[in-house]
């Protein structure tokens, strides 16, 4: 995590206007998804399907703010500042967004870590959007006891982790595209 | 009537939320999610109905999914063929309840405050860093231009005889680049701005919190929402 000291020396005020552009359009994303999340429910193999179409969606706030900041720490804020515009927009999510939000943001801040914040391209922002999927499946466990068989639990990992790196990819091209 | 401060509310509504989880069944959830929901769907129904209605959905699926899942016990109703069981209602009862306290903590919260009291009470009262409020604070603000683009951008598509609203993902697009790249654009000339007019010597100042009557009465109800597991 970016301590407030060196907060002070790495980011700069473009750096928090582009962090508000980001929270912002993250947390719009975040409070449509709900929508798609629900209808998606209802589709053939809808356990599945929800998690594969919308779940990415709520991963795209930290690889679209690293993409477009590139600094460290630029993912877990865009991911819980898109969490925290959702919350006081609001969503029938509550608060559990923000928990979700802080701990997806911190998971995909590794993938930008494990390559020591020099790369910023659709790879890495497909790793981040897929390494934001343990932790949401585990707050799903844990805090909406959406427990199911191993295999089932495997294969809802596998949806939201395909979906993350989907969406993770795009979104760090859509940075590329906009820098 | 004096509202209750910002920060206060923002520590019961994420108090709120942890307790419907620590509370997993039973009558103590059912009075927090009572409590909860009514007050907060009562402030705020007429502000975001929105919730209302995906509230509703959910709850909708959840009946589905309850009947599929946790269809076993004792029978309770019978209708035809359709036999609803313990568990189908227990299940229901739980996870509807869990959300509706939910929704009606964070409905509370926003349905007193504006988004933007909300950054500005929680920086000066509970000291929220200035990364997270600047960047929170400088999006609400965009939103109403954003707003004010994106009916230009269909006012443009409308002339051309384009579809206005977005459904396949080139429409979309044609949407997203414009809005986000003139946000972005904005973001950085209000970042040199900013920057030029000494940004980073500004020092946060905190009001620290200030309690009135009305804070304390909503700490009363907090601490007897929290100690309802001893009652029952």
């Amino acid at each position: 995590m970016v301590s407030s000291s060196r907060t002070r020396i790495m980011y700069t005020g473009i750096d928090y206007t582009l962090l508000g552009v980001v929270a912002i359009v993250s947390g719009l994303i975040f409070w449509g998804t709900w929508t798609v999340y629900k209808y998606a429910s209802f589709l053939p193999f809808g356990l599945y399907m929800s998690r594969l179409l919308s779940y990415g969606l709520w991963f795209i706030g930290a690889p679209l703010a690293a993409s477009l900041i590139r600094k460290p720490g630029s993912a877990f804020l865009g991911e819980t500042l898109g969490a925290l515009v959702e919350t006081i927009l609001p969503t029938a999510g509550g608060f559990t967004n923000l928990i979700y939000g802080v701990s997806q943001g911190a998971a995909s801040e590794i993938a930008y870590l494990l390559f020591r914040y020099k790369r910023y391209d659709m790879l890495t922002g497909a790793l981040a959007g897929a390494l934001a999927a343990p932790p949401c499946i585990a707050l799903d466990i844990l805090l909406f006891r959406e427990i199911f068989p191993i295999p089932v639990t495997m294969m809802l990992l596998a949806a939201a982790a395909a979906s993350g790196a989907i969406y993770g990819a795009i979104a760090a091209k859509v940075a590329q595209t906009l820098r | 009537m004096d509202k209750p401060s910002v920060g206060i509310v923002f520590i019961y509504a994420l108090t709120i939320t942890l307790l419907a989880f620590i509370y997993r069944s039973g009558p103590p959830l059912v009075i927090v999610a009572l409590i909860n929901g009514l007050t907060g769907f009562t402030i705020g129904l007429k502000k975001h109905r929105f919730i209302a209605v995906l509230f509703l959905i959910t709850v909708w699926a959840l009946i589905i999914n309850a009947y599929f899942v946790a269809n076993t016990g004792e029978p309770v109703y019978v209708f035809g063929s359709i036999v609803v069981r313990e568990g189908m209602v227990e299940a229901v009862i739980n996870i509807s309840g869990r959300l509706l306290a939910i929704a009606g903590a964070a409905l509370i919260l926003v349905s007193l405050y504006t988004p933007l009291e909300i950054i500005k009470g929680l920086e000066s009262e509970l000291k929220l860093p200035k990364i997270i409020s600047f960047p929170l604070a400088y999006g609400l603000r965009l939103l109403p231009i954003m707003q004010r683009d994106y009916n230009e951008i269909r006012y443009a598509r409308k002339q051309r005889g384009y579809r206005t609203i977005p459904i396949t993902p080139n429409d979309i697009a044609s949407y997203l680049q414009i809005l986000v790249s003139l946000a972005i654009e904005r973001a950085i000339w209000t970042g040199i701005a900013i920057e030029l007019r000494g940004f980073h010597h500004r020092k946060t100042r905190y009001r620290g919190l200030r309690l009135k009557k009305i804070d304390y009465a909503l700490i009363t109800i907090l601490i007897i929402q929290s100690t309802l597991f001893l009652i029952y």
